[in-house]
């Protein structure tokens, strides 16, 4: 028997195992697209902060909230002290109504908040913009809220610092906990597998004692994993796209949207996922006759 | 061809299966093993295709000593003979015609050979009928048939029968005997064990006596030659 027709017999023979064993094949499926639906998550997830936070950063500002009995003239000293400063590409001076219209634009169902005021209660702002360097406008920050005329500072580097310290936790964590639903995955078909062995004993005996190779022995039963290995991550795959799918179509927040909903996988990472469950099927089916790989058959 | 030095098989606990056996059967001959139950006889056989291995002494078959042999090697070593077990040991899972041409087909036999191979055998065993049938659904004496005709679908040159006839009628069995004695005369070696003492006189040529492991009698059929218990030829 060549290659291709040994293949094409485990394939019949690890088939004929599943249909009769349905029921158990699937418990295994199931477990192993469970273990890649979370990990599958987790990988999204974490692909689309990252990228997410990327996309924020660029956009990140810091915000000098000043008092609003601030000269023009003191205005445009703070102006000129931080286009100084070496990281400092642009400095916006934004004006109460201004800043008005902008919280309008942004949030509409808000908007009628602000009908109560008769004059824009925002204050009079500088929005900085920097360009990464960040040592020397650190440092300037770290002195102005005790500047007069200082009201507040917002640094939007801040909050994008804790996202990342979220972002990168959830990476490790999703490793870890994939590693370990891949192990409990590949060990649920390796369980089946070692029951479809067990059921069949008489025979893979049989089969030993006319002279068949373990080759010809494991083979089916090695598809037998590979099959149910593969069937979840087709599974999981799918469960992951509908997912993505529907959770696009509600309506979500802005930020979840940006962080969770990017983008699907890219194909590459959909046939790793599915190299992914195919490997834990091979180790599964692979692991059960190991141990019975004995002279006597 | 089949050499046995000095064997001893000793099971788990005490449990003397085979006592120091020293044998050597030639290539061609017509083999019957006898003794009561319990004697060691399947034991022998068992012995020969490595399904156990000696608690002492040495195996040599067709100048392999089994002793020495990996167990990767185990399967060819298995492909060289035809085997009939006791216990049939048939695949439960195939159907009569799978069962019996499961070995040509992995060493890869096309089909075209395979299913002349296979219909001349199961006629031979008179077995043209239940060939979509599974082990389960056969009588006793139609398993043996599928199990005798497994075993001689490759046409080996050594045959190992543990008793092939166990489960046939006396008119059933005789014709299996005759099988056996054709594929004998063919150049085949045969070493079957056998409860029956008519059968084995008519169709034997040398039998060996087991009781309680020892081999006590070694005798050329028709005419008795050696009966030293224990002695090996030469
Ligand atoms: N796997 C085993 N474990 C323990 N003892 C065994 C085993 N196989 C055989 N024996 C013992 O070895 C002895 C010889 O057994 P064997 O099967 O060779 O006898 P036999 O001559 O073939 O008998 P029968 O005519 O009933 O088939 C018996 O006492 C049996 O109980
Ligand atoms: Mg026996």
């Amino acid at each position: 028997m060549n290659v291709f027709q040994a293949l094409g017999y485990f394939a019949s023979e690890a088939i004929g195992n599943l249909v009769r064993g349905w029921r158990i094949s699937a418990l295994a499926v199931a477990t192993t697209a469970l273990s890649l639906f979370i990990g599958g998550v987790l990988l999204l997830a974490g692909n689309n902060m990252a990228r997410a936070i990327e996309s924020w950063r660029s956009d990140a500002q810091i915000v000098v909230y000043l008092d609003n009995d601030l000269t023009d003239d003191e205005i445009a000293i703070l102006t000129e002290e931080l286009l100084e400063l070496p990281g400092v590409d642009r400095v916006i001076q934004i004006g109460p109504d201004q800043a008005r219209e902008r919280f309008r634009e942004r949030f509409p169902e808000l908007g009628e908040i602000l009908l109560e005021f008769e004059r824009s209660p925002f204050p009079i702002s500088l929005e900085i913009e920097a360009n990464g360097d960040r040592g020397a406008i650190d440092e300037w920050l770290a002195g102005v809220s005790d500047r007069p005329g200082v009201s507040a500072v917002d640094d939007d580097a801040e909050w994008l610092e804790s996202l990342d310290a979220v972002a990168s936790a959830a990476s490790a964590v999703g490793l870890l906990v994939g590693g370990i639903l891949m192990g409990a995955a590949a060990i649920s078909i390796a369980s089946v597998v070692r029951l479809s062995t067990f059921v069949y004993r008489k025979e893979i005996a049989a089969m030993r004692l006319i002279g068949a190779t373990e080759f010809f022995v494991r083979g089916p039963f090695v598809v037998e994993g590979l099959v149910q290995g593969l069937a979840g991550s087709c599974l999981a795959l799918g469960a992951l796209w509908l997912a993505f799918w529907g959770l696009g179509r509600l309506d979500v927040p802005w930020f979840v949207r940006d962080a969770l909903l990017g983008s699907f996988m890219t194909p590459r990472q959909a046939l790793a996922l599915l190299a992914l469950g195919g490997t834990a099927g091979l180790v599964g089916g692979l692991i059960p006759l190991r141990e019975r790989s004995g002279v006597f058959g | 061809m089949i050499e046995f030095f000095n064997v001893s098989k000793i099971y788990p606990v005490n449990r003397v299966a085979l006592a120091d056996v020293t044998v050597r059967i030639e290539r061609g001959q017509f083999v019957v093993l006898a003794g009561s139950s319990g004697a060691g006889k399947s034991t022998f056989l068992r012995l020969i295709y490595r399904a156990a291995v000696p608690t002492a002494g040495q195996i040599v078959v067709n100048g392999r000593n089994l002793g020495s042999l990996p167990s990767k090697k185990v399967p060819y070593l298995r492909r060289t003979m035809g085997v009939v077990f006791q216990d049939f040991s048939l695949i439960e899972r195939k159907t009569v015609w799978d069962n019996v041409t499961f070995l040509p087909k992995i060493l890869g036999v096309d089909a075209k050979t395979r299913r002349r191979l296979a219909e001349r055998t199961l006629e031979r065993v008179g077995l043209q009928r239940h060939l979509d049938s599974y082990p389960a659904q056969l009588s006793g004496g139609e398993q043996q048939r599928v199990a005798i005709a497994r075993a001689l679908i490759s046409k080996p040159d050594l045959v190992l029968a543990d008793e092939p006839t166990g489960n046939l009628d006396p008119h059933l069995s005789r014709g299996i005997m005759h099988l056996f004695s054709e594929i004998h005369r063919q150049g085949t070696t045969i070493l079957l064990a056998s409860h029956d003492p008519e059968l084995r006189r008519e169709f034997g040529e040398r039998l060996l006596v087991l009781d309680e492991g020892r081999l006590v009698a070694d005798e050329e059929l028709g005419r008795r030659t050696l009966s030293t218990a224990g002695a090996g030829l030469e």
